[in-house]
């Protein structure tokens, strides 16, 4: 069997540079175990230079919990589980890339407006540039998509579609989503010396409700959450302070399961790891089968840094999901944080 | 023979749904501009807007009418009512709606570099909004079919001290509203105090502190479904897991006004209704469902600003409510905010508003510098069995699957069965065979294989059908079974397929 590392290689690349010069440039495939599958992601800012700043990104597991049952479907495994479902120029509007008859991928420009306005200055109109790939599983099919915005926001979604999941005698057909992603890290090219700091903002109610911000530098793996009311966010960076900032903001419900312990949390931290590259069902030989696995207390000195973020949603059967569901979507933002010294865009004006 | 049923016409025919009464859409604005737009799969929006000196955009009359369907009344009007801006130092607290205004003077003129791909229109002989068709995310998405979500987009911009805050609506031709509002312009608030630990030293700027803060913004939905303004309701949903570890839903209809928080391990969302009938479940009522989706902080500040503590709101039409703080610095004789408004009055056949809270913590970074990035927030109003079915299609048919011509078939009972049909699709949808009439003893998988040994003997009528999930088609066949082998010693057991036979034939198809 060929291992997903293997097929990694053979990825087609895309480079696309923006009316501004700004330019990502990235290697992307589709992978018999997760799907969408980008490496190498660079970005440029104009007047910058091309810098590294992930090393990976892809799915790392959809769940669908079937309520009226107890037991949850993995959507990502072991190859087969999944297939891909081929492009064409009816579903991919964009450039279609292909890699084989079946592993296609398509990228696509698409307008960001008023990506900044300040008064009677003009506003300055953006663009961003998506790249996708289309799963199925039975009836089930998703686009994972990651756009890349010329100010260099890296923004992972996901939209399950496809035929609507039947209702039996036992459940209205609603089901908990959970999506999550894998985001390996290679700041300026090297993931060794990358930190990963998680920023607090404590609520003091007994001093006038201030926020003191306080910084914790992740030195082991571990999962994480949300902290809604006291605030938290997660920033990687390297050795001189560049970095991206992970804003939890998109998170909406919280995955609840009395079976998958790390599908609680919104994120891990492990270190690099080639062979763990799906959260849960992660199929590689040699290799653990989950993040519960995963996280066994190693150091990150030293090592690349991969966060594994989850999101949740309820789908909830409508006329509108007959006889196609409406799509339902996750996503959520990587933001340049301190990447360059002031807005890319500084230097346009 | 050859014959297609459609399970689309068969929901039209026989589901529970009921179409849309015929609505007059108003073709004149009681105050403000028309706007209709109508899209390729049909649905229409038809919206009266205006810019007022406090909330700046002021949408009213919002009619939607369904691909193919009647037009109807979604809200009566939706706007802003408070942009409260909290810093982490607790120092100062902005309403910047009744402090400063979102209109009049803090209405920034558009020009059409604003508005590249859309028209500008205009307020009182002021550009003051941009209109334009904006493409999204994927709508739906099939093996060889997919839609991106098409809307309507109309936005406004307030400059309010360094803030440039970008008033967005999105109408989609599937029903759903997206109110949003993008944060840019420049960082307000600093110190010189670097020790501080309540903001960031940026770069190429060592003598300032920028203080990180949260911006909360509050919307107000006076929602009027339907012909009657006073036959809404409003439910929470939500999901809890009972000893089983079985995850099932829970619905809460509001009777009274109330302030609800948001309990993402319950997947807490809000149904709004048009006239339910008694005991329906809400998951089949038409309405709307708001679920939050960008719950990662919200701002509370119990003593200072208690209507913190809730994040969405029900409560019965009052023009003296108008703000979610600070109301009565403009209505003197009315309530002061939101949480106040909710005064145990009955919701009972009134005219119900509801008021959501989404908040954004914005921590300073370089990159904000001069150009800050817009950030944007928002939510869906999605509708619910407000169509017949998935609006996205009406755009793009289904082409139904086409099964292959199956000759008589002959074999002898005991014989053993192995053979395929097959079928094409042109959506190269996924396809599941089925069949009624089988003689005893032999199955269709869903994949068209035949197989087994039949275990009785006569002359079948066996009807096949194979659907792509949308569309289904069939053929009829004779499958003759000559006694030849005969199975473990029954004897004269054919009289058992004949009136299996006659009562599958009668079955007819139902929804
Ligand atoms: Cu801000």
């Amino acid at each position: 069997m060929l291992s997903p590392h293997a097929a990694a290689q053979e990825c087609t690349e895309i480079n696309h540079t923006f009316a501004s010069g700004a330019n990502w440039q990235l290697c992307a495939n589709v992978n018999s175990e997760h799907g969408l599958s980008l490496t190498d992601l660079h970005y440029f800012a104009p007047g910058d230079s091309s810098r590294q700043v992930l090393e990976a990104l892809h799915p790392a597991q959809i769940i669908m919990m079937h309520h009226g049952k107890s037991n949850v479907d993995m959507l990502l495994g072991k190859p087969g589980l999944h297939k891909p479902v081929a492009l064409n120029n009816k579903t991919c509007e964009g450039t279609l890339h292909t890699i084989s008859d079946t592993h296609t991928v398509c990228s696509i420009v698409r307008p960001l407006p008023l990506l900044a306005k300040y008064s009677s200055r003009r506003a300055l109109q953006g663009e961003a540039i998506d790249v996708f790939a289309v799963s199925e599983h039975e009836s089930l099919i998703w686009r994972s998509n990651v756009r890349l915005s010329e100010d260099g926001r890296i923004i992972p979604s996901i939209s399950l579609s496809g035929l609507r999941p039947s209702i039996t005698t036992s459940t209205d057909g609603s089901a908990t989503l959970q999506t999550s992603w894998r985001m390996a890290f290679a700041l300026n090219g090297d993931g060794s010396n990358d930190r990963v700091e998680q920023f607090d903002f404590p609520l003091n109610r007994n001093a006038g409700n201030r926020r003191a911000m306080e910084i914790k530098a992740i030195n082991t793996e571990s999962f994480a959450s949300v902290q809604r009311d006291d605030f938290r966010g997660w920033r990687v960076l390297d050795e001189d302070g560049d970095g991206y900032y992970l804003d939890p903001q998109n998170s909406g419900y919280q995955m609840v399961s009395s079976t998958l312990n790390w599908a609680k949390f919104d994120l891990a931290i492990t270190a690099y790891n080639a062979c763990e590259q799906l959260a849960d069902n992660n199929q590689a030989d040699a290799c653990d089968n989950n993040l519960d696995a995963f996280i066994s207390g190693e150091s990150l000195e030293g090592r690349a840094p991969v966060l594994w973020y989850s999101q949740s949603r309820i789908f909830r059967p409508r006329t509108e999901d007959n006889p196609v569901m409406s799509s339902l979507h996750t996503s959520f933002e990587l933001l340049p944080f301190e990447w360059t010294a002031s807005s890319p865009f500084e230097a346009l004006e | 023979m050859l014959k297609q049923l459609s399970l689309l016409s068969c929901l039209m025919l026989c589901s529970w749904f009921n179409l849309a009464q015929a609505q007059n859409v108003a073709l004149e604005c009681q105050s403000g501009e028309l706007i209709t737009q109508e899209f390729e799969n049909g649905a229409q929006w038809n919206i009266c807007w205006e810019s007022r000196i406090r909330e700046n955009l002021i949408l009213s009359d919002i009619y939607y009418t369904p691909p193919e369907g009647e037009p109807s009344l979604v809200l009566s009007e939706a706007r802003l009512s408070q942009l409260h801006v909290a810093y982490d130092d607790s120092d100062v607290t902005y309403n910047d709606i009744t402090q400063f205004g979102l209109g009049g003077g803090y209405l920034v003129d558009l020009t059409t570099e604003d508005c590249p791909i859309g028209e500008l229109l205009i307020s009182q002989t002021r550009p003051a909004a941009c209109k334009w068709l904006a493409t999204g995310e994927d709508n739906f998405r099939m093996r060889n079919r997919a839609s991106s979500a098409h809307s309507l987009n109309l936005f406004s911009v307030s400059q309010v001290g360094a803030y440039a805050y970008i008033i967005s609506w999105l109408f989609y031709d599937d029903g759903v509203i997206e109110p949003q509002i993008g944060a840019s312009g420049a960082l307000q608030r600093s110190s010189a105090v670097l020790t501080l630990p309540f903001g960031r030293v940026l770069q190429g700027d060592a003598d300032t502190l920028w203080l990180s803060h949260t911006h909360n913004y509050y919307w107000h939905l006076d929602f009027d479904l339907g012909e009657s303004a006073t036959d809404d309701v409003v439910a929470e949903s939500r999901f809890e897991f009972d000893e089983n570890g079985i995850r099932q839903q829970q619905s809460t209809l509001l009777t009274t006004e109330a302030a609800l928080q948001i309990d993402p391990q319950s997947a807490t969302a809000w149904h709004i209704l048009d006239n339910p009938a008694a005991g329906e479940s809400i998951n089949r009522s038409r309405g709307y469902i708001i679920e939050p989706t960008r719950y990662g902080h919200r701002l509370v500040r119990e003593e200072t600003e208690p209507y913190t503590e809730f994040d969405f709101f029900v409560t019965v039409a009052n023009d003296c409510e108008r703000f979610a703080s600070q109301n009565a610095r403009f209505n003197p004789d009315c309530k002061n905010h939101v949480l106040e408004y909710v005064d145990d009055e009955s919701l009972v056949g009134q005219d119900l508003v509801v008021w959501h809270r989404v908040s954004f913590h914005h921590v300073p970074r370089s990159e904000d510098q001069r150009h800050m990035h817009t950030h944007w927030d928002g939510f869906l109003i999605e509708p619910t069995n407000i169509h017949v079915s998935s609006p996205a299609l009406n755009g793009l048919p289904n082409q139904a699957p086409q099964l292959d011509a199956i000759s008589t078939q002959s074999h002898r009972r005991g014989d053993s069965i192995d053979w395929h049909t097959h079928a094409s699709d042109a959506d190269n949808d996924q396809l599941a065979f089925s069949a009624t009439g089988l003689p005893n003893g032999i199955l269709l998988s869903s994949d068209g294989t035949f197989s087994g040994t039949a275990t009785e003997y006569g002359d079948f009528t066996v009807v096949v059908s194979v659907s792509d999930g949308i569309d289904v088609s069939e053929r009829t066949f004779d499958w003759n079974i000559t006694p030849g082998k005969r199975s473990s010693g029954a004897l004269g057991y054919s009289w058992v397929p004949l009136v299996l036979l006659l009562v599958s034939r009668r079955r007819g198809r139902d929804c």
